[in-house]
């Protein structure tokens, strides 16, 4: 990378690791330089939440997200799909990478194969029915509804019979990709409509900005 | 500081209704699948990040045996007895609320909230009442009159009181 940053890099670093600098993730991603900058501001905020160094726990993506400790299969799962380095924390890296899949610029298809991943719990390459209950079950709960076994029952059946064409109890790749243009509404918590004000949201400061002005 | 007593401040509530109409031949397909439930979750919403509210603030779903059109008459005359005045236009609700008082200090408030209703089957509904901006207050007062009014614990609660047994059972036992 280029070398008029090379030592800003370097000092972020030693108190963010795996930073990467904002042009590097700009080119990287669907954000800006400016974008990636306020997402820095996020993650600073979040980052140091609990324990100050640089990187998000899982219990500070949790407070950022639901405001208290939320132990559950989704915010779990989410949390690991963040992960990517399997570290058990996130840096701003994988913070910007994973966010990118929100954007409402990127292709969908980038789109479906993170949610295919978020819905696979288990990690076999197939959304099984039993997770898909599991998923419901939570769901209902979190909402206070309570539904009997057979309505439960009714629901993954019309689930499965529309979307596991083959008929195996499990839900592939491709199958999941059918169902995705059939039905496009299920795409809808996959895009963030906040990542495009967000140098609003988090206007940065940052000596960062004087590079920006010259590159733009 | 004065309070100006006299003065009304005006809270807006404008509250749309989106109902899914069946186009389609087969209504088994206006039904919401799994996964349609499964992405309502609040835990699947990352907007946590860019707000400072608990998403219960803005999101609130509850299910009721009731039907759509019975639902979004219900809600009108629900919002109607919390003292708001209501003012339809293009199939849109408007709802205004005046009231006597210290004035706000955030000036003129305005709460919009829409009110969708989602089929799983014929006899079962699930209403979600989201707040897009204005008082979470009057926004989670609301979804509690109306999640106790026409929830499902409501219609369950209903069919244990006894006088509504005996008078199936006198029904039943008519054949």
């Amino acid at each position: 990378m280029g070398c008029f940053h090379s030592t800003a890099t370097a000092r972020a670093r030693r108190r963010y690791p795996g930073y990467d600098h904002p042009m590097q993730l700009a080119s990287q991603t669907a954000f800006s330089v400016s974008e990636v900058e306020a997402l820095f501001e996020l993650f600073k905020t979040i980052s140091g939440s609990v324990v100050d160094d640089g990187l998000i726990s899982k219990e500070e993506f949790q407070l950022a997200l639901f405001k208290s400790k939320m132990d559950n299969i989704f915010a779990n799962r989410i949390f690991d799909l963040f992960d990517v380095k399997k570290r058990g924390v996130i840096d701003f890296a994988d913070f910007v990478q994973a966010l990118n899949v929100f954007h409402p610029s990127v292709p969908m298809e980038e789109k479906i194969d993170f949610s295919f991943k978020l819905y696979d719990m288990d990690n076999t390459g197939f959304i099984e029915r039993k997770e898909v209950k599991q998923m419901l079950i939570a769901l209902l709960s979190e909402s206070g509804m309570r539904l009997s076994d057979e309505t439960i029952e009714s629901i993954l059946d019309k689930t499965f019979s529309d979307a596991d064409v083959n008929q195996d109890g499990k839900i592939d790749r491709a199958e999941w990709e059918n169902f995705v243009s059939r039905n496009p509404s299920l795409m809808k918590i996959m895009t963030l409509p906040y990542l495009k004000d967000i140098t609003t949201t988090f206007p940065s400061f940052v000596f960062n900005s004087k590079v920006d002005d010259i590159v733009t | 500081m004065v309070l100006n007593f006299n003065r009304v401040t005006k809270t807006e509530l404008h509250l749309v209704f989106l109902k899914h109409d069946g186009i389609q031949d087969n209504p088994a397909i206006n039904q919401m699948n799994a996964f349609q439930l499964i992405g309502m979750s609040s835990c699947l919403d990352l907007s946590g990040f860019f707000e400072k509210e608990d998403v219960s603030e803005r999101k609130t779903r509850f299910a009721s045996n009731y039907p759509p059109t019975y639902l979004f008459e219900k809600i009108e005359s629900n919002v109607i007895n919390m003292g708001f005045q209501v003012q339809k236009n293009n199939g849109k609700l408007k709802v205004i609320q005046e009231r006597k008082g210290p004035t706000n200090p955030r000036g003129h408030g305005s709460l919009l909230i829409s009110a969708e209703v989602f089929e799983i089957n014929e006899s079962l509904y699930v209403v979600e009442l989201k707040r897009s901006c204005g008082d979470c207050s009057l926004y989670r007062q609301l979804c509690a009159t109306l999640s106790d009014d026409l929830g499902i614990c409501k219609s369950q609660q209903l069919l244990k009181n006894d006088s509504i047994r005996q008078e199936l059972y006198r029904f039943n036992s008519s054949f």
